[in-house]
Formats: structure tokens, C-alpha cells, sequence
């Protein structure tokens, strides 16, 4: 049950962060339905992004070592990204933070 | 960057990708078909479609084993112990000329049933780095070009992808399919970067004594063997032509459990049954971690004493084991599979998106132009790609078709299978190259039928209708039935894309690039 929560939540994490940093992106941001120009700047949603890959990696290794671990976490990050690609390509306003815990991550919100 | 040397980058990265992206195609398919041999095994073998038993004596696979081998003069015989991706005890002898492969009951030695397929473990997966290509090693060779090739075009990829970090997130699905097409490539590429880059170094790192044979001839002159034996601790004993028993498994497993604090064997090997100079492996189960150092310890067979192990590996060897291990795939971690296995298809949908890309963008310019060629390519783009995925629809549909005995016309069963596979490739790029304009479109169709009609075999053959499998819990059965009916489902979808693209498409065009997605 903890390996199966840890896994989801490695993905989740995984995507969240290729999320973030997608969304540093001018264009996908205004795919996604966000004005172009944030409050907080691409660099911030990036340094997010980048530790939420950072602890997809931690709870890969957490569940399954270093030698599995360290195969998982790569893998993960890159379905989270096809997962983040396809979103953006098909539905790009399912990245809407209404939608997704993005809202929690208050770092993109439109200018006021 | 100098433009000079993108430019460079770019016509390596182009015609590279021509030239060996056939080879490559057929390599990543059927490495990514391997990483489920087992359960495609079980899917291709009916009869070991049993439950795990709960209990394994090696001692009564030995009574039905050793007799065989022994009669047959074989030069070993061993036998892979049951676990959860393959529940019998596969057992086989090797003779001067042949390997028979015989599924037993594990607790009671029993025949289930004898294997008269080479199955995913039997063909895809040698296939995969052989391509059934075995003088002078040729085929190994020709898989070390393809992972060579596939690394010079990581690098050159990233290096004439200009906008490598402002496109990674972007896929454009339009109209216009040469931009679809590519943004797929650039997508699938710098995604599965790392997996496309490792997959094919460890590919390399394998069949490092292949390619470079000079480091045995020089470091162990005269005594190949002895690179074996220093490397993986697994000396070969010559026989002393004097017969005599084997002495029992049981306590020889059980002691080499003893010394390696009651970890699991995964296989025990019997070399030169019947003689007084008989001796027996047993190896470690490494499918619990991702190093695949199998620990060997070595049995006298006629006394059952220790001659050596576990073997110690050299940190070399432990790094080789890794990064072998990490090829391989063979650790019983069913999601770092399946990742795997998604990856696989990325690197293929990769590898035919760059064949589609070179059609379109050139197919207007060099219909103008009046080059000839580009029906060669078209064909060989789809015969390589989708001829392979027909082929190997061929094969399962020829295992579920033919009878179930040992030869057929003269020919044993399992080589049959593979004339069908054979038979299938070559009708496809025959069809490809005679109908170059329709091929994608209509080999989609024959896929998405072959992948159902699959399906619909297994079910009429065995009565594993997937509802049942699964109720059951036969998942090796039910995972290949669904993986071919979404495979069916996806190229009948793509079949009537492309249908559609052609009746849009304005047939006195003579640019036009029918049948392309």
C-alpha cells in the first residue's frame, strides 16, 4: 500500500514539476489560459518545477533503492512530461489551476 | 555553434537515420517486445498457463532431466527455476546440434508439456540483438551499428534542434501533417532522451567482447576460458569419459542458499551429465535488484562437494552487471517494466516519425525535380515500421493456427512460426513498394484486423476469453490480449485518419505524398 502510494505520488510529483516548468513557457501559459505576463516570473514556476522533479526522484529512491530507484525516477519525470505534452497539445486548459492542484501553487496567477 | 558544424550535425542526423533507421526500427521493436517475453511466452504456450506451484524439488526435476540428457549425449542440461512471470520449471539439454525445451511441474518433475515455439524468449528477444544473423557474429555486429548510430543521432538531434528548450513542451497537432510529424519527433526524442541514449550504450557495453576481441586474445592468450572463469567465477570442467551418477541437487541448492544467506537460485546447470567429471552451477535469482551478478557456486556433480563460490565479482564486473542489468530488464518490478516498455514505443514512434519527416519534406521537391527514389523510401519506411508489427502479428496468429505437434511438412513447428513472420515482412515491403501511395493506410487496416483477429484466436484455441483471464488472474494472458486490442484500436483509428487525409488530398497534385500521414 506505501509502495503504491509513494509511486503515485513520485508521479505526481513528476508531473506537477514538468507542469511548472512547461508553464514558464510565454505560449503555454496563454494556451493555458493564463495572461502572458504573471505576477511572479517564469523563473520562480522553473525552481518549483525543478525541486518537484527533485523529490519525484527522493520518493523513486524512497521506495525502491538506489538501483531501481535511480531507473524510476527518469522514467517517471519523462511520462509526467508526455503526460504534460499531450495535456498541452489536445486540452491545453486542463492545466488550468480550477482544475488541477496547480491552484495550490499560487504561482501563476495573471497580473492584478 | 558554428552553422557549419549544425549543418554538418544536420546531414549525419538526416542520412544516418535513412540509412540505418530500418535496422533500428526492427532492433527497438523487438527489444521492447522482450521486455515481456515471459508473459508473450505464456501468451504462445498454452499448456504453461498453471498456477505457481508451491513447492519445487530439484531433485525430482533431476530424475526426469538427467535420464534425458544423458541418453542424448547431451553437453549440459539446466533448468530455470518457476517464479511469478513463468510459473513451470523450464527445462532444457543442449545436444551437438539441438536444444530441447521441456516445461515441468516443479514439485513433482512431471512433463507439462515439451515447447514447440520459440516464443517471445525464443525470437523477439535474440532476434532483438541477433536478428538470426549468427556467422561471424554478424548480426551482433550489425546491432552494435544500429547503437552506435543511435547515439551519434542523440547527439547530433540535440545539436541541430535549435529550439531544443523553447519547443520541449510543444506538440502542434494541425492540418499541416510535416509539422505534426516533426514536432512528434523533436517530442518523443528529447523526452526519451536518456532512455534512447542508455538503452543503446548498454547495448554496446554488452557485446563489449564482440566488439573488441582483442582484450581476451591479448589479456588471456591461448585460454579464452580463462576470461570466463576470472570474470564470472563459472570455470568449465572437461569431462574424464568415465560415467557415474549425479549426485542429489537438493543439498547443492541448498547449500549455495546457505551461502548467500538463503537468497533464491534462478537457475541450476549441469555440464557434462552421466560423466565423473560432471559439474553444476547454481546461480542466484538477481531478479530483486538491478545488478545482475548471478553469485555462482560450483558443485563437483558425482560428490556434491563445493569446488568454488559464491563468486566474488571485481568492481569492474559490478559496474558491468548494472549497466547490463539496466538493458536487460529483467527485475521483477512490474511498473519499471512497463516504463520500459512505453519507452520502447516512444523510441519507435521516434524512429518512423523520422522516416515520415525525410518523405514529406521532400516528397514535392523531388517529384519537381523529377529524383527519383522516393518510392523506394516510402516503401522501405513502411515495410521496416509497420511491416515488422504485421510480421510479428503473423507469428502469434501462426502459433494460435497451427496444429500442435512436433513437425509440420517436415519442418518443426516452431520454425514454421518463424516462416510466417519471414513470409509476412517480405509481403509487406512487397506491398509497400507496389502500392507506395496506399501502404500506410492499408497495412493499418491489416493491422488493426491481425491484432484483433489475435485475440480471437487465443480465445477459440485455449477458451481465454480476456473477461476470463482476468477474473483468473492469468495477467500475462490478459496484458498481451489488451496491449493487442489497443495496438488494433490504434491503427484502425490511423487507418481512417489517413483515409480521410486522402480524400481531402487533390489526386492531379503530382507532389502530393498520399498515404502519409
Amino acid at each position: 500500500m506505501i509502495d503504491a502510494l509513494l509511486l503515485i505520488a513520485a508521479w505526481f510529483s513528476a508531473f506537477l514539476g514538468a507542469a511548472l516548468i512547461a508553464l514558464t513557457n510565454r505560449a503555454h501559459r496563454a494556451a493555458v489560459g493564463y495572461a502572458a505576463e504573471t505576477r511572479h516570473g517564469g523563473r520562480g514556476n522553473g525552481i518549483f518545477g525543478g525541486l518537484s522533479l527533485v523529490l519525484t526522484t527522493v520518493l523513486a529512491i524512497l521506495r525502491d533503492g538506489f538501483g531501481m530507484g535511480l531507473l524510476l525516477a527518469p522514467l517517471l519525470i519523462a511520462t509526467g512530461m508526455a503526460t504534460v505534452i499531450g495535456i498541452l497539445a489536445v486540452r491545453p486548459n486542463l492545466l488550468h489551476r480550477r482544475w488541477t492542484l496547480l491552484a495550490m501553487m499560487k504561482r501563476i496567477r495573471p497580473r492584478q | 555553434m558554428s552553422e557549419a558544424f549544425r549543418a554538418s550535425m544536420n546531414w549525419l542526423h538526416t542520412w544516418a537515420g535513412l540509412v540505418v533507421g530500418a535496422l533500428l526500427f526492427a532492433i527497438f521493436w523487438m527489444g521492447t517486445l522482450a521486455v515481456f517475453d515471459r508473459e508473450i511466452d505464456r501468451w504462445m504456450m498454452p499448456r504453461t498457463r498453471v498456477e505457481q506451484a508451491a513447492s519445487v524439488s530439484i531433485d525430482a526435476i533431476a530424475r526426469t532431466m538427467h535420464p534425458l540428457a544423458v541418453a542424448a549425449k547431451a553437453r549440459r542440461w539446466g533448468v530455470q527455476m518457476p517464479s511469478a512471470r513463468q510459473p513451470t520449471a523450464r527445462a532444457y539439454f543442449d545436444t551437438a546440434t539441438e536444444r530441447r525445451v521441456l516445461h515441468l511441474d516443479p514439485a513433482t518433475g512431471t512433463v507439462i508439456a515439451p515447447e514447440r515455439t520459440l516464443g517471445a524468449t525464443g525470437f523477439f528477444y535474440p532476434f532483438h540483438f541477433s536478428l538470426f544473423i549468427h556467422h561471424w557474429n554478424l548480426g551482433e555486429w550489425l546491432a552494435g551499428l544500429a547503437a552506435m548510430t543511435m547515439m551519434a543521432m542523440c547527439v547530433s538531434g540535440v545539436v541541430i534542434h535549435r529550439r531544443i528548450f523553447v519547443d520541449f513542451f510543444t506538440l502542434r497537432i494541425v492540418r499541416k501533417a510535416q509539422r505534426t510529424t516533426l514536432d512528434l519527433h523533436n517530442v518523443t526524442g528529447v523526452v526519451g532522451l536518456p532512455f534512447n541514449f542508455l538503452i543503446a550504450f548498454t547495448g554496446l557495453v554488452i557485446f563489449m567482447s564482440v566488439y573488441l576481441p582483442g582484450i581476451r586474445t591479448v589479456l588471456y592468450p591461448g585460454e579464452p576460458s580463462a576470461f570466463v572463469a576470472e570474470a564470472y567465477g563459472t570455470p568449465r570442467v572437461p569431462p574424464l569419459k568415465q560415467p557415474a551418477d549425479l549426485a542429489p541437487l537438493g543439498p547443492m541448492v541448498e547449500e549455495a542458499q546457505r551461502r548467500w544467506n538463503g537468497a533464491a537460485p534462478a537457475t541450476v546447470l549441469v555440464f557434462n551429465p552421466g560423466d565423473r567429471g560432471a559439474s553444476v552451477m547454481v546461480n542466484q535469482d538477481t531478479s530483486s535488484r538491478v545488478t545482475m551478478n548471478a553469485d555462482t557456486v560450483l558443485f563437483d556433480g558425482a560428490t556434491g562437494r563445493v569446488i568454488a563460490g559464491p563468486h566474488r565479482y571485481s568492481p569492474t564486473m559490478m559496474t558491468l552487471g548494472y549497466l547490463s542489468g539496466m538493458h536487460y530488464a529483467w527485475f521483477r518490478h512490474t511498473v519499471l517494466r512497463w516504463l520500459y516498455f512505453v519507452s520502447g514505443l516512444a523510441g519507435c514512434v521516434l524512429i518512423a516519425t523520422g522516416f515520415l519527416f525525410w518523405i514529406q519534406s521532400r516528397a514535392k521537391r523531388h517529384a519537381k525535380a523529377g529524383v527519383r527514389g522516393m518510392a523506394l523510401v516510402r516503401g522501405l519506411s513502411v515495410g521496416a515500421t509497420l511491416g515488422i508489427v504485421l510480421a510479428s502479428l503473423a507469428f502469434l496468429i501462426a502459433n494460435r493456427l497451427l496444429p500442435d505437434v512436433p513437425t509440420i511438412a517436415g519442418v518443426p513447428r516452431a520454425w514454421m512460426e518463424v516462416r510466417a513472420f519471414c513470409i509476412a515482412w517480405l509481403l509487406a515491403f512487397a506491398h509497400a513498394w507496389l502500392r507506395p501511395r496506399t501502404a500506410w493506410r492499408e497495412q493499418s487496416v491489416v493491422a488493426g484486423i491481425g491484432g484483433v483477429a489475435a485475440v480471437l484466436l487465443n480465445w477459440l484455441t485455449t477458451g481465454d476469453v480476456l473477461p476470463v483471464s482476468m477474473a483468473a488472474g492469468r495477467w500475462s494472458v490478459a496484458g498481451v490480449d489488451l496491449v493487442l486490442l489497443a495496438g488494433s484500436a490504434t491503427a484502425l483509428f490511423a487507418a481512417r485518419r489517413l483515409a480521410a487525409r486522402e480524400r481531402l488530398m487533390d489526386p492531379g497534385d503530382p507532389g502530393l505524398v498520399r498515404g502519409v500521414p
